[in-house]
């Protein structure tokens, strides 16, 4: 564990200085046309399943599968690109070899 | 009274995980990998749920990319030297990762509907952050799985070593 103390203050501090940059480098796309737009005119989606489970209360009918659903959704959306993609280089590799 | 340690206790003692550098790294990460999944569905959790433990995510984050530390610190050094295109892509990619890291929080937080509330503080919510953090939080789901497919190998390294 003394390699995460060590220069901790200074690594800390270095990702520090970079999102707050980033970050108020983000703060400036509030002024763009396509903000001012989509603020005045809404984008059509917000936390509705979300707010759902706040009131205690899921989509009707879909009972436990609101907390299924959601982890499949993710998995399906980070693994499919993982699976691929190891596909996809160990082809090139073959290739590549032969 | 004091007891000394004997040196096989000792050496028994040093043993943990957090003696070795890849197995520290390997807990470290499945921390991480745990709350990422956490914090990724508010759905199931709740809206409050959600943005508090976003905060806490913050913390294995940071110990993720501070235990990684002289990789990310010879990235400008290795980029210019001749290293292979796939090499050359990974390096971008987890850059490109970690600033739509920071999109997803930076806006996250600039959406909360929670956190400020509930402690007292009197924030317009746009709808323009709301769409960038819906957005971005589902761009993410794939940059991470391409992340964990170039770091693959390192991760079936340091499972293997986790077992021993």
């Amino acid at each position: 564990m003394n390699y995460l103390a060590e220069d901790f203050g200074k690594r800390f501090g270095i990702l520090l200085a970079i999102t707050v940059i980033t970050g108020l480098a983000m703060w400036g796309f509030e002024f763009t046309d396509y903000a001012i737009d989509i603020n005045e005119n809404g984008f059509g989606g917000d936390h509705d399943g979300e707010r759902e489970r706040e009131g205690g209360e899921g989509p009707e009918g879909i009972g436990v599968l609101i907390y299924i659903l959601p982890l499949v959704k993710i998995s399906a959306m980070t693994l499919v690109p993982a699976a691929i993609w190891v596909w996809v280089s160990k082809l090139v590799n073959r290739k590549k070899t032969a | 009274m004091t007891t000394a340690a004997t040196p096989s206790s000792t050496e028994k003692n040093k043993s943990g995980w957090q003696y070795s550098m890849i197995k520290t790294r390997w807990v470290w990460d499945l921390v991480l990998l745990v709350s990422f999944v956490i914090v990724s569905i508010p759905q199931s959790t709740g809206l409050a749920i959600h943005e508090w433990a976003s905060v806490v995510f913050v913390v294995p984050f940071v110990i993720h990319l501070i235990l990684h530390w002289d990789w990310m610190k010879n990235l400008p050094a290795t980029f210019v030297q001749k290293l292979k295109a796939s090499d050359r892509f990974n390096i971008i990619w987890d850059a490109a990762l970690y600033f739509m890291m920071i999109f997803v929080t930076f806006s996250g937080f600039l959406a909360s509907e929670v956190i400020f509330v509930q402690l007292g503080i009197d924030l317009e919510v746009l709808p323009f952050w709301q769409k960038l953090h819906h957005d971005s939080s589902n761009w993410i789901l794939p940059m991470l799985g391409i992340h964990l497919a170039l770091h693959w190998d390192w991760i079936k390294k340091a499972t293997k070593k986790m077992r021993k």
